[in-house]
């Protein structure tokens, strides 16, 4: 016996009510509201779908999205010492390192659709209990004390040579640095150690987000572009030999 | 080893910390913000956590 006003709300209401239970009353009214009455949607389009194939072409079309495009590569050169008196350390190249340059993550940050969420201006908060009192909160980096002191430095910072009398707002990125190693696999020892770069002008709560894009990888090292310890002692057998 | 992975980490800091970088620092850059708003925005850094590849 049909509960619902017409066939087409019968049939999506079914298939909420079955099959995979993961379905949320608000996906499913985004579903209806945000695709199917959408009026580009176009039921024609859909003859011959296949999620699998869909997820093949997202899959290519981001190996040419500029995310990864703006990664570059850079070899760093470290010194290693010799371990024998009066003979000077050797250089080893670690080659491929992947990296995008700060100022140039940055600027996206700041230009990207999340710098609608960022602080600018940093500033105190307070919670007044209802007995009157005055308790000040610190919960985000934009309303700690060292957010403001920065702000205030930052005002009277010097402008570059060729824009002596530049009048826009002066503000802070606060930059958030981490890094750790990162197991790529469950077996083997396939491992990076990015850099991590987070902005404490957007909440921690925006962060948390798993798609949040607030985490910018900086720098990828990856392992396997270490030095093995025979290449390492490899530098100073050629120079002694 | 370790000795290895400490120059390293600091080679790659090294790196990053670019001469656009530092004039950014020193100057600030200018940044056209997401509202239309040219900012001259200063980069600082407030935490830095980090697990060096000792081991």
């Amino acid at each position: 016996v049909p509960v619902h006003r017409n066939e087409s709300v019968e049939m999506i209401m079914n298939w909420k009510d079955s099959g995979a239970p993961t379905k949320s009353d608000a996906e499913v009214n985004r579903l209806v509201k945000d695709v199917l009455l959408d009026p580009k949607f176009k039921l024609e389009d859909l003859q011959g779908f296949s999620v699998a194939r869909e997820n093949q072409q997202s899959d290519a079309a981001e190996k040419k999205s500029p995310f990864l495009d703006s990664f570059q590569t850079a070899d760093i050169n470290i010194e290693v010492p010799s371990g024998v008196k009066g003979v000077p350390p050797g250089t080893f190249t670690v080659p491929g390192l992947l990296y995008r340059k700060l100022t140039a993550v940055i600027r996206a940050a700041f230009s990207s659709p999340l710098a609608s969420h960022f602080h600018f201006s940093p500033f105190k908060l307070f919670h007044k209990s209802p007995s009157g009192e005055e308790e000040r909160v610190f919960s985000e980096l934009y309303n700690s004390d060292v957010f403001i002191e920065e702000h205030d430095n930052v005002q009277r910072a010097p402008l570059p040579p060729n824009e002596p009398d530049c009048k826009r707002e002066k503000v802070v990125a606060a930059l958030m640095f981490w890094s750790d190693s990162t197991h790529l696999a469950n077996f083997g020892t396939a491992k990076l150690w990015p850099i991590y770069l987070l902005f404490g002008n957007v909440s921690k709560y925006i962060c948390g987000r798993p798609n949040s894009l607030r985490t910018s990888h900086l720098f990828l090292i990856h392992s396997k572009t270490l030095p093995p310890i025979s290449a390492v002692n490899g530098v100073h057998k050629k120079r002694t030999s | 080893m370790t000795h290895c992975r400490r120059e390293l980490m600091h080679g790659v800091w090294k790196f990053l910390l670019d001469e656009d970088f530092i004039h950014a620092y020193k100057y600030g850059m200018v940044v056209k913000c997401v509202d239309g708003i040219e900012r001259r925005v200063y980069p600082r850094f407030f935490t830095y956590s980090a697990d060096y590849p000792e081991k």
